[in-house]
């Protein structure tokens, strides 16, 4: 592949694809941030889980305000709103309770889903507005989206650099971390709150169904070539980062929706690692 | 004030268990249990599997609450030590820890001092340092720069213990440290243990079966069967003793002709 003259003049010349660059480089970094985290504490069910009851919060938000576009941030604030409930039920009930966090997960986003089926036939509207949340466009997200997304970075990742300590300790053992003196219980859900915060600020781009793999492959595409934290950090937004931009370069190239191209591209890195893995041994 | 006097003898303790009783379920591990430890000391814990020992850590730790009585630690109940909490060093048993994580057997050792040094601050030059002195201690230095997972059974229990160590404790809580390090390994252990405990004036709870070491290395011993069977000094045990009140078939060779000279008692009961 030599010169694709469309995609840079696409970038020079339209605002929407400036912001669309710029959407997609703030997913695919801020995900793979937290897909560290995923992958090492084995929350990736839970991921899945939290971003499928996304799909309530925005189903509720359509039917209260209408069109995504004219009312994109009271939906956001809304699927926030559902992400972090359903994100502290699924802590709650799988902490104090008998039922275990598989099954809590399980039982609340199929909850939240049937929630999101019921308003949107309330609606009784069709809705290409839903299909955008659905599978994500990044062509469909507006300046108020990025503000949102770049605010919601600042304060995830900015937590992320103030507790960076404390949460390596609680993704090796959150047991040990809480003898040792760590607030355990405060990082348990400042873990799933950052979670639910990070699908609300990606869900737009790249929908409901495939934001899970944001937070699941860039880190464990990390997690086979490092021994070193920090290294499984920084190589996992390395990742994230260059998928996303491959991803939307693809996506303008043969005119697919952007999230499948990210994550054909992040699943490529993936075999790829995971290939040499297999002859290290 | 007789409240302060109370307060003066509990601050002796380090550790105080008071007539507690615990379940898992329907099944009592320990019941009516007492004990008391004071600064300074290392207490072996010895008993029979299954006889409740990761339980009294557990509790000990504040990580389970007792059914009945009171759990103290430094005063305070061990389930809400608060701040405290940093003075107390634990290593649990070999298959509760998670080991398959990107760091270095430093980093690990490093996590110990992150308590301590608070939320929001960063490791420096000192945490390192340190990290690296207790891990010499305990004859890790060479090991220091490799990832974890790759280290032995034995290596791994003791980057543990170097993590516990290296948050400066007052108090060690040791689960059966000792497990999946041959035999040279834990003679060496309960050495550099000992004279660490000794040179720190350390208080050492640690739950074990190697009856030798043990004896060799700490002031006194208790034995656990769902209760503290016997607790004393170490040289005070004897043989004759563990037999009767621990029944440790498990880890006794004596006991198991002491067993097969009890098997008559049973018959005459079935016959009368």
């Amino acid at each position: 592949m030599t010169e694709h003259p469309g995609f840079w003049q696409a970038i020079v010349e339209f605002q929407f694809m400036r912001e669309a660059l710029l959407a997609s480089i703030i997913v695919g970094g801020l995900c793979s941030v937290l897909s560290v985290y995923v992958v090492l504490r084995g929350m990736s069910f839970i991921g899945q889980g939290i971003s499928h009851a996304a799909f309530g919060g925005i189903a509720l938000g359509l039917l209260l305000f209408g069109s995504t576009t004219a009312a994109g941030l009271p939906t956001s604030l809304i699927t926030a709103a559902f992400c972090l409930i359903v994100a502290v039920l699924i802590g709650v009930v799988s902490r104090k309770g008998k039922v275990s966090a598989d099954s809590a997960i399980g039982i609340f986003f199929a909850f939240s889903m049937a929630l999101g089926v019921l308003f949107v036939s309330l609606r009784k509207l069709y809705t290409a507005d839903l299909m955008t949340y659905l599978f994500g466009s990044i062509l469909a997200v507006t300046r108020a989206d990025l503000i949102l997304m770049s605010v919601l970075s600042v304060l995830i990742l900015g937590f992320i650099a103030f507790s960076y300590k404390e949460l390596i300790y609680y993704s090796f053992d959150p047991e040990m971390a809480w003898a040792s003196g760590l607030p355990a219980t405060v990082l348990h859900y400042a873990l799933l709150t950052m979670l639910a915060l990070t699908i609300v600020a990606s869900v737009k781009v790249v929908g409901v169904v495939l934001v899970s793999a944001f937070l699941v492959v860039p880190g464990a595409t990390a997690r086979l070539l490092t021994q070193r934290f920090g290294m499984m950090m920084g190589l996992s937004v390395i990742l994230g980062v260059a998928s996303a931009l491959l991803g939307l370069y693809a996506s303008h190239l043969w005119d697919i929706p952007t999230g499948a191209t990210i994550v054909i591209a992040q699943f490529a890195a993936f075999g790829v690692a995971w290939l040499r893995s297999l002859r290290g041994r | 004030m007789t409240a302060e006097a109370a307060v003066k003898t509990e601050e002796n303790y380090v550790v105080r268990v008071e007539q507690v009783d615990f379940s898992w379920a329907e099944t009592q591990v320990l019941a009516d249990c007492d004990l008391e430890v004071r600064e300074g000391v290392f207490l072996g814990v010895i008993g029979p599997n299954g006889g409740g020992k990761t339980t009294l850590l557990r509790l000990i730790l504040g990580e389970l609450i007792p059914e009945r009585g009171r759990v103290t630690v430094f005063g305070r109940e061990a389930q809400n030590l608060g701040s405290r909490r940093k003075l107390v060093g634990y290593v649990p048993q070999r298959e509760r820890s998670e080991f398959n994580f990107p760091a270095s057997a430093l980093d690990a050792v490093v996590m110990g001092t992150f308590a301590p040094l608070g939320w929001g601050r960063r490791v420096g030059p000192a945490q390192r340092e340190q990290a690296l002195h207790t891990m010499s201690r305990l004859g890790l230095a060479d090991l220091a720069h490799k990832p974890l997972r790759t280290l032995s059974g034995g290596q791994q229990q003791r980057v543990m213990v170097a993590r516990a160590l290296a948050g400066n404790p007052r108090l060690m809580l040791l689960d059966e440290p000792t497990v999946g390090m041959d035999v040279g390994a834990q003679e060496a252990f309960f050495e550099q243990l000992g004279s660490l405990q000794r040179e720190l004036r350390l208080t050492i709870l640690m739950s074990t079966h190697d009856m030798e070491h043990i004896r060799s290395v700490a002031d006194s011993l208790a034995c656990i069967n769902h209760s503290i069977h016997w607790h004393g000094r170490s040289e005070a045990l004897t043989g004759q003793t563990l037999e009767e009140v621990c029944e440790l078939g498990a880890f006794h060779r004596h006991v198991e002709t002491h067993h097969a000279d009890e098997s008559g008692p049973p018959h005459a009961g079935a016959g009368a």
